[in-house]
């Protein structure tokens, strides 16, 4: 099978797998909810019930309305959210780049990270640089990211702000009032790019100011998953013959690993990272809340206290559906590193 | 286990022990683990569960001191006997989830892998549009429909964990249903479901056990996270994410109140991780080389 094709069954799979999302998300919000409370307020004459069941088909059998539920999605309607006031479509795709810009800095956090600490914990296989890495690894996937969010919060904003020293920012994504003085015209919603295109200096240097907390917070989890694997692909490349014949036709250490090993111990690395994303979009809720982010997690929690159905289901397909996209990137991704792969 | 003497069971088990000792990380998971169940079976007895509804306004936001190790929280109890009281609350709930999802995947995994078929096929298409929605999305999705409340957190939980295991195991039986013994049981006129319960499932349940280790210290997060988001227990409950959710208020003024309670979640999510990668290891047959 060639990769084209490869692809295209990918993408009926993918179809697939998202009709059997939209049929949980239509369980949680249609059947164990009860979907005629979206459409009431206070002012709701009790004769006009009767009438809004009739016109939202809440009466009908339960393959139809989903019928409409799914026929509604595709339109586009992903229904009214109470508390934001406009469609839950809007309000999402409006804090969408926010999300987008944490989750891009965290994924770099954890490559920056996670990469060479992985390698150095190959090289020194079982002395003590590696027993640490497999220590620090474990503690990251045994962090609250709440909890480090808030003690971040307090070293690097309070304590630092405390003894007179720089200190980072610990809410929000810019600073407001210097945003009046520094306007940012919006192209991409990503606040870094946006500022850089425009030659906004100073609201660029506010906005990474802002995101240096949050995202190390966000990528911490994964940072350890990625140093393992990392780890562990390393050493099983350096066991390969072509690395043994390198070493013996005398070329340095340095070469062997980052000309020779280093770009085939990455292949598993990358697909690791594309899972990691699934971490990336758990954690967004938590993190954005702690930080006072403006993205769709954040709105997701809010959405909880006025229990604004629709919002919760919205974020949760846009989070399935960047997951899966994600994962199929990263197949086809792999299938393009590794050419040994056959379909 | 299907051994037919019982040395080469022995000569693992003392591997086992040897690769444990040896590694002192592992160990210490081990031995901190052990302290945690301990701490959470007599938490009831080593603290007055009255603890938590003793309020007492002039005693509040006190810094760590001798009188009270960890300090007090904004009425006035004391941290530490809280935190110890939070701990057999998640430790519970961490257990249960993990139970509950052992228990409905080994089920569906077994029946699913041994019957195959359509039966089959459907199962393993359901767990992938379970894996398509990330874990804790997912949970937060169940947990806002089911309501506010302890159960229904616990439950939303347990149904992101069921499908790792339901896979894991059948993947296992695939493989055991086609080795001679089970012909034999057929032969005998032994019934599907008895085949089933009394051989396949015992001779393949380690990975799933292994793996359901391995997840113990995610799930306390997951737990604890959402409660922190305001789902699960009541305010006044003891419960290590509550406890933060209170804390962060006071985060510049009285830091120990977030530190310490997120502080043990750590410990407990670790050293449950440090236990899982150490049984990974010792089963893991390339490090026998």
């Amino acid at each position: 099978m060639k990769l084209w094709e490869y692809i295209v069954r990918r993408m009926f799979l993918l179809i697939f797998v998202l009709v059997g999302v939209t049929i949980i998300t239509f369980f949680l919000s249609q059947v164990l909810l009860d979907p005629l409370a979206l459409y009431l307020t206070e002012k709701t004459p009790i004769s006009a019930i009767p009438s809004i069941i009739v016109h939202y088909h809440l009466n009908d059998p339960w393959p139809i309305r989903y019928g409409i539920y799914l026929w509604n999605l595709l339109q586009g309607d992903w229904g009214y959210s109470k508390s934001l006031t406009e469609p839950v479509l809007a309000g999402l795709s409006q804090r969408f780049p926010a999300t987008m810009e944490l989750a891009i800095a965290a994924i770099l956090w954890t490559l920056v990270v996670g990469i060479p600490t992985g390698i150095i914990s190959a090289l020194r296989n079982n002395k003590l640089p590696d027993h640490v890495s497999r220590l620090v690894a474990l503690t990251g996937v045994s962090t609250p990211v709440f909890w480090l969010g808030l003690l971040l919060q307090l070293v690097f904003f309070y304590y630092l702000g405390q003894l007179g020293l720089p200190h980072l920012p610990s809410n929000g994504r810019v600073d407001s009032t210097l945003v009046l003085s520094y306007p940012i015209t919006t192209v991409t919603g990503l606040l870094l790019v946006d500022t850089l295109i425009t030659g906004n200096w100073v609201m660029f240097g506010d906005a990474l100011a802002h995101l240096v907390l949050p995202s190390f917070a966000l990528g911490f989890i994964s940072m350890g998953v990625i140093t393992r694997i990392m780890r562990s692909s390393m050493l099983e490349v350096l066991r390969q013959d072509y690395i043994i014949l390198a070493r013996s036709k005398g070329l340095s250490e340095r070469v062997v690993i980052y000309r020779h090993a280093l770009k085939n111990a990455m292949i598993p690395t990358v697909t690791v990272a594309g899972l990691a994303i699934a971490g990336l979009l758990g954690g967004a809720p938590l993190t954005e809340t702690v930080f006072g982010w403006p993205g769709m997690g954040r709105l997701a929690v809010s959405a909880i206290g006025r229990n604004d159905a629709p919002l919760i289901m919205g974020f949760t397909l846009i989070a399935a559906l960047i997951l899966v996209v994600a994962n199929l990137i990263v197949d086809i991704l792999y299938a393009y590193l590794d050419p040994r792969i056959k379909y | 286990m299907r051994r037919s003497n019982w040395s080469p069971a022995l000569a693992e088990l003392k591997f086992a022990g040897n690769l444990l000792i040896q590694n002192r990380v592992v160990l210490g998971g081990t031995i901190i683990a052990i302290g945690v169940m301990l701490t959470a079976l007599l938490g009831p007895i080593i603290v007055s569960p009255t603890v938590a509804t003793d309020i007492s306004l002039p005693a509040r936001l006190q810094p760590p001191s001798a009188a009270h190790w960890l300090g007090t929280d904004d009425y006035g109890r004391d941290l530490l006997q809280m935190i110890i009281l939070s701990t057999r609350l998640d430790v519970i709930a961490m257990l249960e989830i993990v139970g509950a999802g052992l228990a409905i995947g080994v089920t569906l995994g077994a029946f699913s892998g041994f019957i195959g078929g359509t039966l089959d096929e459907a199962l393993m298409r359901i767990t992938d549009i379970f894996f398509s929605i990330p874990g804790l999305v997912l949970a937060l999705a169940v947990a806002a429909a089911l309501g506010r409340g302890l159960d229904n957190l616990i439950l939303a939980i347990i149904v992101v964990q069921w499908p790792g295991y339901t896979r894991i195991l059948r993947g296992q039986v695939l493989a055991e249903k086609e080795r001679l013994y089970v012909d034999a049981l057929r032969a005998l006129g032994i019934g599907r479901i008895r085949i089933i319960v009394r051989h396949i499932i015992p001779n393949t349940i380690y990975p799933v056990l292994v793996q359901c280790t391995l997840d113990l210290g995610g799930v306390i997060l997951t737990f604890a996270g959402l409660s922190f988001l305001g789902f699960g227990a009541s305010a006044l409950t003891p419960e290590l994410g509550r406890l933060i959710t209170a804390g962060q208020n006071y985060i510049f003024e009285a830091p120990w109140l977030t530190a310490f309670p997120g502080l043990t979640i750590l410990i407990i999510s670790l050293a449950f991780n440090l236990v899982g990668d150490g049984i990974r290891d010792v089963l893991d047959p390339r490090l026998r080389r």
